[in-house]
């Protein structure tokens, strides 16, 4: 039997790390049968730290015991599989009059096609719903903003090392293994995922009964995206940036788990460390004609093509005489780190230009094209923002994007109209109650006149 | 073989009875789906082709694979009364990160009568939840003292002679990749019981390292003409472009100039072999590479 499914915690004592995580979605639970609450939760967080182990095992607790109704990735996800899966449980209590969680694990991997309508399911879901509905998630900005709403959100964090630590020594323990602390040590430095080090252990100890130091070379546990660690790294990328001898570089890359795609980013980012002048140049020169290379891999999926990136972009790189010396700190690649972002704001100017493009009845394109750069224009001044903002129905982050005015002083805008409004109201039922009905033109707000 | 600590982890799998899913990463030919199969016959024994399914995930990669074929194999109990059975998933790296994700709950659901071993040649391509629910075993590129001990060994078990300059030759046209080495080695064997290094170069459609080094020796000393004639008689013999060009390629790095240089060919070597890729004529494309070679300076 696996560990991970061995020593899933049973109780909410038994959660590690996370536990105030843990307590809010038992009280949550709790204020539910209340009936006080959002009729949904969602635990979001990154892998392996315990969301889907916290809903089981609050489930089954004495005081609670639920059964839990799950519907992960694994099972189709469409309209009707939803509505009739979880549709009929909703609103329907067992025989026995048992209550029900219904769990939707992986409810940020819903797929176009395959799960056509599957959010709009599990949007109504909630609202129909008697018994608690749980969504679990890696990714918070996947899940379809309606269904965020109702939810409550209760974020898992990255468990600490010593509590990783806990519970393998703890397992240890139970399984009749012995160990080093060192290597106990190794696993949880590896992981920072609780169901990856377990795994980790249950693998090394296969039948053993002692766990040494030694056992766990072998492991090597990909902490994130990118070279597997960060010693393979520097050194790998010492042999393009601190050598003259590409022979020894080309065995190492057949080595390096890693695609071009990614290893030309990890030289982008650290290439400007080393070089200089017109070496930069030269270099970049030679990255711009390695990644020509996997353009045109991408184009005809011809792989054998790769060969020749890796080579320009190692050996070629390699080329200049002039590096910087002393101890360089390699960075990930920032561009990872910006594309989420631009992701993001792409996707907000898409559902702008949306809204323009219903609002004028025109296409999506012409908004983009010829509207927008009027828009954006109008809103450098105040008034016509907050009209803009009524006229489109947009939401301040929309605004803000279009604006280019921060976010912070979109909202300063709307308290202060809110202020203004609340004003003249009140101003004018005194006048209303002191004298006849006679408005001047200033009592309106500003943005209308 | 050439993976000691890997086969041994999994040698005392197949003794306990017991793995958790596998994630097995690296190279092409280096022994992942061999291992594999070696630990699902260690476990099984003669039932190992009844409890120990191979999907390959390149064939159809989509998030339907994982719903539809991959659930109903898990599903299915192990034969002959073992705790689990095996599913191989080869090529791993090809499934959509949707189907990956679809794969994950999969994977634990059914973990009490199946376990996964995942085959991949990049393991940043594999979706990190994944990753977490396998032990990780990275396969390194095999060492040429490895790749020979096995080429020894088998030809040893067959009964068949092999000079060194053959294995070496072997270890060329392999380019390391166990695979594609014991398919030469096999039909080399089936030709002559002694094997020399000509006959596995010519059943490879391949050109001898030394044979080409002297054309382009020829062109680097400025003598195109005679570096084109060795060529034609090369390609008379039918020898592929494809391969002209891979035996290029792979001696680049040993010829006497600057690095300098040898990057500028490698590019206009990759450059020759996409133009031919795209549909041009194999002859002028490398007449055109010679003459480029001849003229560098």
């Amino acid at each position: 039997m696996d560990w991970t499914e061995k020593y899933r915690p049973k109780t909410a004592k038994e959660i590690v790390g996370n536990t105030k995580a843990a307590e809010g979605f038992k009280r949550w639970i709790k204020d539910f049968e209340g009936g006080r609450v959002k009729k949904a939760s969602i635990l979001y967080g990154p892998p392996g730290v315990g969301k889907t182990s916290c809903v089981y095992a609050i489930a089954g607790e004495e005081e609670h015991k639920y059964d839990v109704i799950e519907l992960n990735a694994s099972d189709q996800r469409t309209y009707k599989v939803i509505k009739r899966m979880a549709g009929s449980t909703s609103k329907t209590s067992s025989l026995e009059g048992k209550k029900k969680i219904i769990l939707l694990d992986e409810a940020d991997n819903l797929h176009g096609n395959a799960d056509r309508g599957g959010a709009k399911a599990i949007g109504e879901i909630i609202m129909g719903t008697r018994h608690p509905v749980v969504l679990v998630a890696n990714d918070l900005s996947k899940i379809p903003t309606g269904v965020k709403n109702r939810c409550k959100k209760i974020k898992f964090e990255q468990i600490k090392k010593s509590s990783i630590s806990k519970v393998l020594i703890d397992i240890c323990e139970r399984e009749n293994i012995t160990f080093d602390e060192d290597a106990i040590e190794g696993i949880s430095e590896k992981n920072r995922d609780l169901r990856a080090a377990i795994n980790d252990l249950q693998a090394i100890s296969f039948g053993k009964t002692h766990i040494g130091v030694d056992d766990i070379s072998v492991y090597e546990r990909d902490v994130f995206l990118g070279m597997n660690n960060g010693e393979d790294r520097s050194h790998f990328l010492d042999a393009i940036f601190r050598n003259d001898d590409p022979k020894p570089l080309l065995k190492m890359v057949i080595n390096l788990d890693e695609t071009p795609e990614d290893l030309i980013q990890w030289i982008n980012e650290n290439l400007f460390k080393v070089y200089w002048g017109n070496d930069l140049i030269l270099a970049l020169d030679c990255l711009s004609r390695a990644d020509l290379y996997l353009g045109r891999v991408y184009l005809n999926q011809n792989y054998g093509l790769w060969r020749y990136a890796v080579d320009l972009m190692t050996a070629g790189i390699q080329l200049p005489k002039n590096k910087r010396h002393g101890d360089i700190d390699y960075s990930r690649p920032s561009r990872w780190n910006t594309l989420g972002r631009a992701k993001r704001s792409k996707k907000i100017g898409k559902e702008v230009c949306y809204k323009i493009s219903k609002r004028y009845n025109i296409s999506m394109k012409k908004a983009k094209m010829n509207a927008l750069p009027y828009i954006k224009k109008l809103c450098t001044d105040k008034h016509t923002l907050i009209g803009i903002k009524k006229e489109l129905n947009l939401k301040e982050e929309e605004l803000a994007l279009i604006s280019g005015i921060k976010k912070e002083y979109i909202d300063n805008i709307f308290k202060e109209k809110t202020k203004f409004d609340e004003n003249t109201k009140e101003k004018a039922i005194k006048e209303k109650s002191g004298k006849a009905e006679q408005r001047s033109i200033s009592d309106f707000p500003p943005y209308i006149r | 073989m050439g993976q000691d600590e890997i086969i041994e982890r999994l040698k005392s799998y197949a003794r306990s009875g017991k793995m958790p899913h596998l994630l097995f990463s690296g190279p092409p030919g280096v022994g992942k789906t061999a291992s594999a199969i070696g630990l699902a016959r260690g476990l099984y024994e003669d039932m190992w082709e009844y409890n120990f399914t191979e999907l390959n995930a390149s064939d159809d990669r989509g998030i339907d694979v994982v719903r539809n074929k991959i659930k109903v194999f898990a599903k299915i109990a192990p034969v002959g009364g073992f705790d689990f059975k095996i599913i191989f998933l080869d090529e791993a790296d090809a499934l959509t990160s949707d189907a990956q994700s679809a794969l994950r709950r999969t994977m634990e659901i059914f973990s009490n009568n199946c376990r996964f071993i995942l085959s991949c040649n990049y393991s940043s391509k594999i979706i990190e939840p994944i990753q977490s629910r396998c032990a990780v075993y990275r396969f390194k590129f095999l060492s040429t003292d490895a790749l020979k001990k096995v080429i020894r060994e088998i030809a040893e078990g067959e009964d068949i002679k092999i000079r060194d300059d053959a294995i070496e030759a072997l270890k060329d046209v392999s380019g390391g990749d166990m695979r594609k080495a014991i398919n030469a080695l096999q039909s080399s064997a089936a030709i002559e019981r002694e094997i020399e290094k000509e006959t596995i170069y010519e059943m490879a459609a391949s050109v001898r390292p030394d044979e080409m080094r002297k054309i382009l020796d020829s062109a680097l000393g400025g003598s195109f003409d005679k570096a084109r004639d060795q060529l034609s008689l090369l390609i008379e013999k039918g020898t592929s472009s494809e391969e002209i060009i891979k035996v290029i390629h792979r001696i680049i790095f040993d010829l006497d100039i600057t690095n300098d240089k040898k990057v500028k060919l490698i590019d206009r070597l990759g450059e020759t072999e996409f133009r031919i890729t795209e549909g041009a004529d194999e002859r002028i494309q490398l007449d055109a590479l010679l003459a480029y070679i001849a003229l560098m300076e």
